[in-house]
């Protein structure tokens, strides 16, 4: 390639910005200004690209959620934990709200915000009910009262892998729409609960363990009855975890896993279930701590409460109970629940962290609905 | 990684710590927002703990994982492709390189100047000149050949030289 030559084309220029330029090319730019000013100039345009990229901050908080996400998803696909704690990527959070509240939505751009704005009221729904689901869950501990065995004997049985669903009133808790079978696979070993209400009284609906699970009597399906007053579904919160007023049905028999019951009417986003199960902080907390004791203290991190595999303190006691809430077998380190209402299927995850209880609603995209501390 | 792969979690968050920053560098250059990348960052790091029990080693961790976000990003894209494109997001692309010497009217440009590449181009110049990966790797990350792969870089980056060029060469001018 001479000055005779046509000027080097954007293939020849990009590969002589890389230092690939062969002779021929190398030979032209020592004879042609045009193409060494037009060289230059490419230079300073990525130059300037991979400046801007280095300026690229992370921020701590998009740091934090993003790694809590992740890691708690590694639980709920089965990644073998040896902690089993997202501990440091939880670590930092606002300090404790006097009542369970939402503290952070997750709708974290602005575009998502307005994308999702056709479905803010479902969400806020959404948000309740996760709320509402933790400490239904937290209520589903292995301890159950004897008013919770009691319904236990009435909820209905799921297969072996958990995926199927319960009715109660009509009510189902099937897989999410959006889920795929990968999803299915990642909850399939987790207890779903799904809580739905009318005007005229809640039901509750949810998976229970398989019979002949290791789940004890009394402790999913204590979830529904579990507490002792019940607010009903207006929102109110008494200080005390009621429950639904209709304790789930039961049945030897496993349906498959699907979005509707056999014989259900397909559902319908209805008012916010169980508003009133969401007590306020001091008395969710009150609920956990008589049930697993208190959470472990000291700063956040493995080394505050892992003391060996399978034993980290509060939070080995959350494994066990999840075990046993699934019935699995699984080393599940958090309690696990599908929230899901409203056409948002997720997810809510709770544990102990650095001397706070700590939960993660989750939607099926893993995006973070709420993050609560109590 | 082999601690992070038999499950140890620590070892887990060691490693995504370590490469998130590299993760949303990627992930910032290719969707143009903070906001989008956080959400492409969050999906790839939960793409790498999911995809982890069936990384071979076959690649490096790092170009693996650049495939993952690059995947996200293009995702968070599409997603983004469908709802209004916020106004603070837009540009004109009417500034130029010496502006960008002003620092955010730069990374405006560029973000503005990048927006303007397809997602297969904007990834081609993304991993060669953000993450320095030479061709045979982007080509592995972009699953294309090689020739593909320089093919997109170059003309990729030509059109942001189109974009962004006039002051540059300004710049350089003697």
């Amino acid at each position: 390639m001479t000055m005779l030559d046509p000027h080097l084309d954007v293939e020849q220029l990009s590969a002589a910005v890389d230092g690939l330029a062969d002779g021929g090319v190398e030979a032209h730019l020592e004879s042609c200004a045009a193409c060494r000013r037009q060289l230059d100039t490419w230079r300073v345009v990525i130059a300037s690209v991979a400046q801007a990229a280095s300026e690229d901050r992370l921020g701590a908080d998009v740091a934090e959620q993003a790694l809590a996400a992740a890691l708690g998803t590694a639980v709920a696909a089965g990644v073998p934990t040896a902690a089993g704690v997202p501990t440091a990527a939880a670590a930092g959070l606002a300090p404790e709200p006097s009542r369970v509240v939402a503290i952070e939505h997750g709708w974290r751009s602005p575009a998502q915000r307005r994308r999702r704005l056709r479905t803010a009221a479902a969400s806020v729904i959404g948000t309740a009910a996760a709320a509402g689901l933790i400490a239904l869950a937290v209520t589903n501990l292995p301890h159950g009262s004897p008013s919770a065995s009691k319904a236990s004997s009435s909820a209905t049985a799921t297969g072996p892998d958990q995926r199927s669903s319960a009715t109660g009133s009509g009510s189902v808790a099937g897989s999410p729409a959006s889920s795929g079978a990968s999803r299915s696979a990642v909850y399939s070993r987790a207890v779903r609960y799904r809580a739905t209400s009318g005007a005229s009284g809640s039901s509750g609906s949810f998976a229970a363990p398989a019979p002949g699970s290791k789940l004890p009597a009394g402790s999913a399906a204590g979830a529904a009855s579990s507490g002792a007053t019940s607010s009903g579904g207006s929102g109110s919160s008494t200080g005390t975890v009621p429950a639904p007023a209709n304790p789930p049905t039961h049945s030897s028999t496993s349906p498959p896993a699907s979005g509707t019951a056999p014989g259900a009417p397909p559902e319908q986003p209805s008012a916010p279930p169980h508003l009133g199960l969401v007590p306020d902080s001091a008395a969710l907390r009150s609920v956990l701590e008589s049930r697993l004791g208190a959470a472990p203290t000291g700063p956040a991190g493995p080394s505050a409460v892992d003391t060996g595999p399978g034993s980290n303190g509060a939070v080995a006691r959350c494994s066990v109970a999840a075990q046993q809430l699934a019935g699995t077998g699984v080393g599940f380190p958090q309690y696990a629940a599908f929230l899901h209402y409203a056409g948002i299927p997720g997810e809510v995850y709770v544990f102990a962290i650095g001397g706070q209880w700590r939960a993660w609603a989750l939607d099926s995209g893993c995006h973070t609905l709420a993050t609560v501390r109590f | 990684m082999a601690q992070a792969r038999s499950g140890d979690t620590q070892a887990l968050e060691a490693l995504l710590r370590l490469h998130q920053g590299r993760l949303f560098a990627v992930c910032r250059r290719m969707t143009g927002s903070d906001a989008d990348a956080a959400d492409a960052l969050q999906d790839a790091l939960i793409g790498v703990v999911r995809g982890l029990p069936r990384f071979d080693g076959r690649s490096s961790f790092a170009t693996w994982s650049y495939r993952i976000a690059v995947n996200a990003s293009l995702d968070e894209l599409r997603a983004r492709s469908r709802r209004p494109e916020p106004e603070e997001a837009s540009g004109d692309g009417s500034r130029t390189v010496a502006d960008a010497m002003d620092g955010v009217a730069d990374r405006l440009d560029i973000d503005s100047a990048l927006r303007q590449l397809t997602p297969e181009f904007r990834a081609a110049v993304v991993l060669r000149d953000v993450c320095e990966l030479d061709y045979a790797e982007i080509a592995e990350v972009l699953a294309v050949p090689p020739g593909t792969v320089r093919s997109r870089i170059a003309r990729g980056r030509a059109a942001l030289v189109a974009l962004l060029g006039g002051r540059a060469e300004a710049v350089t001018a003697p």
